[in-house]
């Protein structure tokens, strides 16, 4: 059973996004970045679905600009066998569109039984590309999946828990199929010292994107959301209420 | 954070997997230790379970070699590894220090290959923890002065004598012991032995009561005509000092990482607060005095930092390194105590209660620079070296 796991690399959650000095970037000083976390998600579930059918390869495949590769190692210390890395410094702004196509005419020169990937991308709020690859590749896709319950590998068929609206969806999908991932209960694993060490052997292959197929759209300008204060409601009995809010006028307002 | 670190030792680039490493390891610090730190303190508890994770993950073998079950990773790597976990608990990271440097290397390092067969895999795997026993009672800094006795015994030897301040002690498994064999010849005669923690007449004073690292567990290790085998002699009869002497040269490293740990917390802490806090209508960073305050620390890390790297590249590469690694822990361990407490200088009144964990930072401190050798014998090595080094140009 092969596995590929598309990854993106995005700021960390915690970084303060400026814009940059053009309106249409942002700045990229400062900036650390990281596994997009629900791809880290998809990756954590990939090597679960390996260590159980014992067999097989996960794949890690990326499209962007050179820093990515940080993101692939740490991918590759978590446990994935080995990458593909469609490269180049002209990728940090091409849109879902251009990096669909990219990754398409990449995953039909290769094996596959099952591609996961992130539920969505936490930089752009995107959740695009897995679909429009489901499309092109003219596979089943199944979203937001919590668990993989099952993994038929002889018959070709994973069984998936999808959480919707409150309750639960048990999908059924024939392989090759793509699925994007949501949190479930597996957190991801820490890459452990073996796997960093391991990891600097594992193969990255470079590719080179063919450039002539182009982004269809244009950030012209970004803008940050004006910044709110969020108002603080406590909850409780009314003694343990008055104490929070002393205690956060103490702590956290410092006003007392 | 990260950010700040990468700009600062942009001369000396590390390497992707070190970065990795550092990233890796300031996850597992910051989503496993850094919340039960200061009830730790407080309580006094020491956490197996940190170690147990740090096990898991390899880094109980960090640098001992992969054909036993280590990570096989460089000197640097475990610099960044203390520092990043000293930056949340430095409790936790002396209880690895110890554990690494000053107890499963040196008996990779020196033992025979009955002693690597025996304890390096369990070592490195976490299954066995390690201590060091040096100091007496009577006796730290004049080390050569020991008054624990072996007397040899045919196949085995019996020990007798009183260790002080141990690190890891009553929780560890494996101690090594460095005990005279041969007075006579002071510190000629000593020799290092492996005592097992089961072994009969091996028991354990109170657990000392500490200003900082309160986590971790300090006690005597008593032993009373403990019989060890003749096996478990660590390198040949007689070289003890010496294999004590070298494991404090390279543990220094470690200590001088804890101290670089604690002044990052430290300066982290003090500079997100003074960005927020306002006084007489104005955020208190916007005054000069506290920016000199930050900016004294921030460079002194850089240089700290440095230094640390300098030692731990030195140590790889199989250059001499004792002046280095002692310039490293001189400077970063009273950078540690300086930084702590110009933090909690700008945090002010908070910053001297236990809402806020710079008063922790400034107990967890202090000890930086009293143990694996304090500041005054580090300057008389450095001195040392220094006079050597002038001698040999002349
Ligand atoms: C929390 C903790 C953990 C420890 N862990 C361990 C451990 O795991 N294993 C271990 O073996 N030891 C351990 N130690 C012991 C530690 O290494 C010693 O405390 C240290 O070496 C100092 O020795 P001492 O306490 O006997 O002080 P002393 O040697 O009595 O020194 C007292 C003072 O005199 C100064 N002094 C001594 N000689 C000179 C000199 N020639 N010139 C100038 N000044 C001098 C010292 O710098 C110090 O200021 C630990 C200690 C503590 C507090």
């Amino acid at each position: 059973m092969n596995i590929v796991v598309i990854i993106r690399q995005t700021p960390d959650t915690e970084t303060k996004i400026k814009i940059g000095q053009e309106k249409n970037r942002i700045d990229g000083t400062g900036i650390t970045w990281i596994i997009n976390p629900y791809d880290e998600f998809a990756i954590e579930k990939a090597l679960k679905i390996k260590e159980t059918v014992n067999a097989g390869e996960v794949i890690l495949l990326a499209c962007g600009p050179g820093r990515t590769e940080e993101a692939i190692r740490q991918g590759l210390a978590m446990g994935a066998d080995r990458a593909v890395f469609i490269k180049d410094e002209n990728l940090e702004y091409a849109d879902s569109f251009m990096i669909s196509k990219l990754l398409v005419n990449e995953l039909k020169q290769m094996k596959f039984d099952l591609i996961l990937t992130g539920k969505k991308v936490i930089d752009l709020e995107s959740s695009q590309i897995p679909i429009f690859i489901a499309e092109e590749l003219r596979i089943p896709h199944v979203s937001f999946v919590m668990k993989i319950n099952e993994v038929d590998a002889g018959g070709k068929r994973v069984v998936c828990d999808r959480e919707a609206e409150g309750a639960h969806e048990i999908i059924e999908l024939q392989l090759p199929a793509l699925v994007t991932c949501d949190r479930g209960e597996d957190l991801p694993r820490y890459a452990s010292i073996t796997g960093i060490m391991k990891a600097k052997k594992k193969e990255i292959l470079i590719k080179n994107p063919d450039l002539s197929q182009e982004s269809r759209t244009e950030i012209i300008e970004m803008e940050l959301p004006p910044s709110r204060k969020e108002a603080k409601i406590f909850e409780g009995e009314i003694e343990e209420k008055v104490n929070a809010l002393v205690k956060a006028l103490r702590e956290e307002a410092k006003v007392i | 954070m990260a950010k700040v670190l990468e700009k600062q030792i942009q001369t000396f680039k590390l390497t992707e997997d070190e970065k990795l490493l550092r990233k890796t390891i300031r996850e597992v610090s910051e989503e496993n230790f850094k919340e039960k730190a200061r009830e730790i303190d407080k309580s006094h508890r020491f956490p197996r379970e940190n170690f147990d994770l740090l096990a898991s993950l390899g880094i109980t073998g960090l640098t001992l070699p992969e054909e036993y079950g280590g990570g096989g990773m460089n000197y640097i790597s475990y610099a960044i590894v203390i520092e990043e976990i000293a930056r949340v608990c430095a409790a936790t990271s002396v209880m690895l220090a110890v554990h690494l440097s000053l107890s499963s290397i040196p008996i990779y390092k020196f033992g025979s290959q009955f002693i690597r067969d025996k304890y390096v895999r369990k070592l490195a795997k976490g299954e066995l923890m390690g201590a060091f026993c040096l100091s007496e009672p009577g006796n730290g800094s004049d080390a050569a002065a020991m008054l624990t006795r072996a007397d040899d015994k045919g196949d085995h030897c019996i020990l007798n004598g009183t260790k002080a301040w141990i690190t890891n002690g009553s929780q560890a498994d494996l101690y090594l012991v460095i005990a005279q064999t041969n007075p006579e010849l002071k510190h000629k005669g000593v020799t290092a032995f492996i005592v097992e923690k089961n072994m009969s007449g091996v028991s354990f004073g109170k657990l000392e009561d500490k200003l900082g690292i309160r986590a971790s567990a300090t006690c005597q290790v008593i032993l009373d005509n403990v019989q060890v085998p003749k096996e478990n002699i660590l390198g040949n009869v007689g070289d003890g000092f010496k294999i004590a002497m070298m494991t404090l040269d390279s543990g220094r490293i470690g200590i001088a990482a804890q101290g670089l740990g604690i002044a990052q917390a430290s300066y982290d802490l003090a500079s997100s607060y003074a960005k927020t806090r306002e006084a007489f209508g104005k955020k208190i960073i916007t005054f000069q005095a506290l920016q000199f305050m930050l900016v004294e620390i921030a460079t002194e890390i850089e240089a700290g930092r440095l230094l640390t790297y300098q030692a731990a590249n030195m140590y790889d590469q199989g250059l001499k390194f004792t002046r280095q690694s002692a310039e490293a822990k001189l400077f970063c361990s009273e950078l540690a105590t300086k930084a702590s407490n110009k933090a909690i200088q700008i945090l002010g009144g908070y910053g001297y209660t236990t809402e806020y964990d710079a008063e922790r930072f400034y107990r967890d401190a202090k000890i930086t620079e009293i143990y694996e050798g304090t500041s005054e014998i580090h300057r008389i090595v450095i001195a040392q070296n220094i006079i050597k080094e002038l001698g040999d140009r002349t």
